[in-house]
């Protein structure tokens, strides 16, 4: 069930104040402030924006900020007053509780006292090392705990150019390597120029890595992922020959063939944003089990007709070009909304922090209603649940599958994602 | 400028910078929507374009005529198939055609007036639903199915109509072929079903015989086998009629009077004795209060009980079957009967109960997993008791037993009980338990009884058997004036029962008195089933001199009988006396008793019609002999449907049958003539099986002519050739008196088989004087 904080709480049918059982369980709050010149400032209307937010014995921050700001001298103010971590990423605009954020910076602090965090940041991913510094990065944040990881949060900031790690390249190594532990969080954005993305962890700002924590302790994440599209404009075609996430054939077709076939002009090699209004339906078996997911493209190659998506693409899945209707989309929110709140509402969990992440190809179907639409679904947010999203190049989060609803880790474009903890 | 200034410069450029990158950006996400609009038109273009060749495609090819049309009826689209049969060529549509100019002379007029009510109709708002059109046109006959549906737009107009025609000549052709196949397999049906009682009839008049005569109790024993085996295979021929009835539809219901303890009695008699051979307890609980005279179809509610109880003693392997009657009162002119038949058999499954009732199903392959019987006899019971409005319920438990019952409402007729018929039953069971000797013999005693039921009619001459006294049966009214009229002697007693179709007991009763005129000796007695107290009285009133319940009590009517025989015609019976046979043959007729027997023959008349003996028994013989030809022309021309054919033959059999006297078939003949005269199809189709089977049976009766033969003195080869001679020489003269006299002598013979044969094609050809075929035959045999 959702809570009301930070005051009063539900559980077991008692109305508590302030803890549950002598001890505060997990709350959080975001700022935000549009502050992004003078960072002194800027803490100083964040700081103003906790000033009754009580912390308890474990902290944590999340930081969502715009490219353009100097996030060194913002973390040097802020870390004058929290000794804990801060986590985050550059996004092209933000979402809060209080709707469509265009810039600035927004921090989340989730604080309890039966919750642990523990939160790093790897050195520069490339093919040869990625392995090794996730698993690292991942062996130090989970000693660092005391009990079972139940979460794995983290952004990454991985499509600097073709030879980027993938996002779904990440999940899978940490999906494996912790033993299919739920993993939330997304890819850093920008102004869509896609070099002003990074990560942050504390004073480290960092290109084509990945920030991570691990949260264990009295949490019971609930997730949804709602595909922003519905329309087919293709067949389905079978992946024949790929390599990770480049597909070279598609039957007896190349993938730039079977787009030449469909209508699609690839003369362009840097595609990221033109396929953003038609991108790319993956429908693939794990565990026997059908799950479909949104693809983007991000790279024609001309010589052998192949491409780079932004996710995995494994032989035998099948590839369908769709459509991304503005009704659907926009559709798609309430209905993640609605899910959610009605998976948290059935639990006996209190629930108190809500993340999401959206693709930044929302942003630009819905382009001047997006604010509209903020509106309307931060009106159905229970009343004291802090939320806080941001707007990426690829969204990490479980998918259900169609027969069992069991989840399985997975990187998507195309799509929104919540998660309750 | 001071360093201030520099870095206000610097943070003002830094702005800048950062508003020209969001220009840009916004620029960007412009070009992007701009680029991904274009091409979502050119998908949207696209997929128009798909569309329009995905509806060509399919206009071009369906089989099916589609023709689309706007607010006003006219033509906007038309499937290609429509060219391949019209007049119109597909440039006229664009020039504008109505639907109504469109399908002139491509439709019947009256069809095409119909179909466009039906269209203006739909673009009015109304639903139509798909219908079928048949017809024909230029020479060739078609069925359409025509589906005529509004294309409504989304805000609710309807801005023209979908129609299509989906060419169904070839599944109605088909579906025609089905039936008519459906209807010769129900024709062949019910002919095999006819072919197959003449010989049973002739193997059950046969067996009958050796009942009578045979003096071995083993020989006896085995023709009551067959006899029973005989009856179940009849009764299986009778169902598969039935069936072929209500496949036809041609099932109906003959509401009369009955009196419903003279239905029960029937029951009784006929389902008693096969449970008793099976060792089961056979009980009635019947209502004493339901009222004894109702108006119904005794004959088809008497078929659904027997039905039941049939079944339930077949399916009962020790334990009781019940009959229980109850009634309730619907309003003061009806009751429903509340009929049960319960058994402790072997029951059903719970899964099984629905199967019961389908045709074909048998009990058996229900109850015991095997198949026997026809199948079909539930099945002819849930239609009888659904075209009565009723219906059968069944209530079974596996292993324990069934219970089967109906209401069916009847019409009270008089609403005095019909009285404790257990009482009269149980009695009459445990009377038969003793140990059964004649009060008297009276051999000269006359006796006639007049029942339609004829089992009823077996019963009292079974019970008088020994007693020596000559009985008549006649199974109406009619029959029994006709009996009186005919004989010269004078019955001594003579026993009516009181509820019968057409002529009942009381009218017959009174026109036998007035027919014996005021010095009348003899005796008449009410049979009746009707056991209220004051019956007597009542019988009385009506003329009778006593009256008698059913079921009859052998004693009873034994000392009914002393009563009224003169003491001189009675005799005490001697232990060692001689059995009286009945059938034997008198020995002041020529014709055999058997004859005499033969329930719907009046032989008197027979003999007063060919006027005597001797010409009454070869003619009888000859209509016996020629008869499976007759039955076969009338039963061939009934299924061919040749009225005037079919006229000719029962014409001809209204004749040859009123000769030998019989009455019955006779008059029916004259009805079925009088029919086919009027064009009447239904009556004939209604009555042509009951012709049928009055035929059928009188031919199982007269088989016994075949056996007669036996006795004859073998003729030698030499006098056969000089008959042949004879036959050859009188058939080249056409000389009728001559062959016929001929045959009439040969017949005293005994003859070897061969020549049987050819003796009776010669009377064959000469009954249809078809004299060549006649010369043809015999010309090489002298």
């Amino acid at each position: 069930m959702f809570s009301v904080y930070p005051y009063t709480c539900f559980c077991n049918g008692y109305l508590y104040d302030k803890t549950c059982f002598g001890r505060w369980i997990m709350r959080s709050k975001v700022v935000h402030t549009d502050i992004i010149d003078d960072m002194e400032d800027a803490v100083e209307e964040i700081r103003e924006g906790f000033s009754d937010f009580v912390l308890c014995k474990n902290s944590m921050g999340v930081i969502f900020a715009e490219e353009d700001v100097e996030y060194e001298e913002f973390y040097g103010e802020l870390s004058k007053y929290w000794d804990f971590s801060f986590i985050g990423c550059t996004t092209m605009c933000m979402i809060s509780g209080e709707g469509f954020l265009h810039g600035g910076i927004s921090v989340m602090i989730m604080t309890g006292d039966d919750v642990n965090f523990s939160a790093g940041i790897t050195g520069r991913l490339t093919g040869e090392n990625y392995k090794q510094e996730l698993t690292d990065l991942y062996d130090r944040l989970s000693s660092e705990l005391d009990d079972e990881v139940k979460l794995i949060y983290g952004y990454s900031d991985a499509i600097k150019s073709p030879g980027s790690i993938s996002g779904q390249a990440i999940v899978n190594l940490l999906n494996e390597y912790s033993n299919g532990t739920l993993m939330f969080g997304g890819v850093a954005s920008d102004d869509m120029d896609y070099s002003g993305s990074k990560i942050f962890f504390n004073g480290s700002v960092k290109e084509e890595a990945f920030v991570m924590a691990l949260i264990s302790g009295n949490i019971e994440p609930k997730y949804v992922h709602v595909v922003s599209l519905d329309d087919r404009m293709s067949p389905s075609y079978t992946i024949t020959r790929s390599d990770d996430n480049v597909v070279y054939k598609l039957g007896d077709y190349t993938l730039t063939e079977v787009l030449e076939r469909e209508g699609f002009n690839t003369d362009k090699q840097d595609v990221l944003r033109e396929y953003l209004q038609t991108p790319f339906l993956l429908t693939r078996e794990v565990d026997g089990e059908k799950i479909t997911m949104a693809r983007s493209i991000s790279f024609i190659n001309h010589e052998d007709g192949s491409g780079v998506f932004l996710g995995e693409m494994p032989e035998g899945a099948t590839l369908e070009i769709g459509y991304m209707n503005r009704e659907y989309v926009r559709s798609s929110l309430d209905r993640a909304m609605n899910y959610l709140i009605k998976e948290a509402q059935e639990s006996d969990h209190e629930y108190s922090t809500t993340f999401c992440c959206s693709c930044i190809s929302r942003y630009l179907v819905l382009s001047n209603q997006i604010e509209g639409e903020a509106d309307g679904w931060t009106k159905k947010l229970p009343e004291g649940i802090s939320f806080m999203g941001m707007y990426s190049y690829g969204e990490v989060c479980p998918v259900r599958s169609d027969k069992t609803g069991k989840g399985y880790n997975a990187f998507h474009n195309i799509t929104f994602t919540m998660m309750a903890i | 400028m001071s360093t201030e200034d520099i870095e206000a410069l610097k943070r003002e450029i830094k702005l800048l910078k950062r508003e020209n990158r969001k220009i840009i950006r916004d620029n960007e996400l412009l070009r992007l929507a701009n680029d991904q609009t274009a091409r979502a038109q050119e998908f949207i273009q696209k997929e128009n374009y798909r569309q329009n060749y995905y509806n060509n495609q399919i206009l071009r090819t369906t089989l099916n005529i589609i023709i689309l049309t706007d607010d006003h009826l006219n033509v906007k689209m038309v499937s290609n198939i429509f060219f391949r049969f019209s007049k119109h060529k597909e440039t006229e549509i664009s020039l504008g055609l109505t639907l109504e100019d469109m399908l002139k002379g491509e439709f019947p007029d009256d069809a095409l007036a119909d179909f466009m009510i039906r269209s203006r109709a739909a673009l009015a708002g109304e639903t139509i639903y798909p219908y079928v059109v048949g017809g024909s046109l230029n020479g060739n006959s078609f069925h359409m199915q025509i589906g005529i549906n509004p294309m409504i737009t989304d805000d609710g107009k309807i801005m023209g109509l979908n129609i299509v025609f989906v060419n169904m000549t070839e599944i109605a052709e088909a579906r025609e072929r089905a039936e008519a196949a459906n209807k010769a397999k129900s024709a062949f049906l019910a002919n095999m079903s006819h072919e197959i009682r003449t010989p049973i009839n002739t193997m059950l008049g046969m067996n009958e015989m050796i009942i009578r005569e045979a003096v071995n109790k083993d020989v006896q024993g085995y023709a009551e086998n067959i006899s029973r085996a005989g009856k179940t295979l009849l009764s299986l021929v009778d169902e598969i009629l039935d069936f072929t009835k209500v496949e036809k539809g041609k099932l109906e219901l003959y509401p009369s009077r009955y009196e419903l303890g003279s239905m029960i009695n029937d029951l009784i008699n006929m389902i008693q004795g096969k449970a008793e051979e099976k060792g089961l307890t056979f009980e009635v609980d019947i209502d004493p209060g339901i009222p004894h005279e109702l108006y119904g179809d005794e004959v088809r509610i008497k078929q659904c009980i027997s039905n039941l109880l049939d079944n339930s003693v077949k399916y009962t392997k020790q334990g009781t079957v019940k009959l229980g009657i109850g009634y309730h009162t619907v309003d003061e002119d009806h009751i429903s009967l509340e009929i049960y038949v319960s058994d402790t058999g072997i029951g059903m499954k719970q899964e099984d109960m629905e199967r019961v009732f389908s045709p074909f199903t048998s009990m058996d392959e229900i109850r015991t997993g095997s198949a026997g019987g026809s199948g079909l006899g539930m099945s002819i019971t849930k239609d009888i008791l659904e075209l009565m409005g009723t219906s059968l319920s069944v209530d079974s438990v596996y292993g324990k037993g069934s219970t089967f019952s109906f209401d069916v409402v009847q019409k009270i007729l008089s609403s005095d009980p019909i009285g404790r018929m257990i009482d009269k039953f149980s009695q009459s069971d445990a009377d038969k338990k003793k140990k059964y000797k004649a009060l008297f013999s009276a051999p000269d005693v006359h006796l006639l009884v007049v029942d339609d039921t004829d089992t009823n009619l077996l019963v009292i001459r079974g019970l008088l058997k020994n007693t020596g006294v000559q009985i008549d049966t006649v199974l109406s009214g009619e029959e029994a004036i006709a009996s009186v009229n005919n004989n010269d002697y004078k019955y001594d007693v003579i026993f009516i029962d009181h509820m019968m179709p057409g002529m009942d007991g009381i009218e017959t009763l009174e026109r036998l008195k007035r027919l014996a005129g005021d010095d009348d000796p003899t005796v008449y007695i009410a049979l009746t089933a009707n056991a209220i107290t004051g019956a007597r009285e009542k019988y009385l009133e009506k003329g009778f001199d006593d009256y008698l319940s059913k079921p009859v009590d052998g004693e009873a009517l034994e000392r009914m009988l002393m009563r009224y025989i003169p003491e001189s015609k009675q005799r005490t019976p001697a232990d060692d006396s001689p059995e009286i046979v009945p059938g034997e043959t008198t020995d002041k007729d020529i014709i055999p008793r058997w004859i005499y027997d033969i329930p719907g023959l009046d032989v008197e008349s027979g003999i007063k019609n060919c006027g005597g003996e001797d010409s009454f028994l070869r003619i009888l013989k000859t209509f016996y002999e020629t008869l499976d030809q007759k039955k076969r022309e009338i039963i061939g021309y009934f299924f061919q449907k040749d009225l005037k054919g079919y006229t000719i033959r029962v014409h001809a059999m209204k004749s040859s049958s009123r000769i030998i006297g019989a009455g019955k078939i006779s008059a029916l003949s004259e009805q079925l003539e009088a029919a086919g005269d009027a064009g009447d199809i239904t009556f004939i189709e209604n009555n042509n099986d009951a012709l049928i089977g009055l035929l059928d049976f009188l031919q199982g009766r007269l088989v016994l002519f075949d056996e007669v033969s036996d006795d004859l003195i073998s003729i030698d080869d030499k006098q056969l050739r000089e008959c042949y001679q004879c036959i050859y020489e009188s058939s080249q003269m056409m000389d009728f008196g001559m062959v016929e006299s001929i045959l009439d002598q040969v017949k005293e013979y005994k003859l070897k088989s061969a020549d049987e044969v050819i003796i009776k094609e010669v009377n064959d050809h000469l009954m249809q004087l078809d004299w060549d075929s006649l010369v043809e035959l015999v010309k090489d045999r002298f």
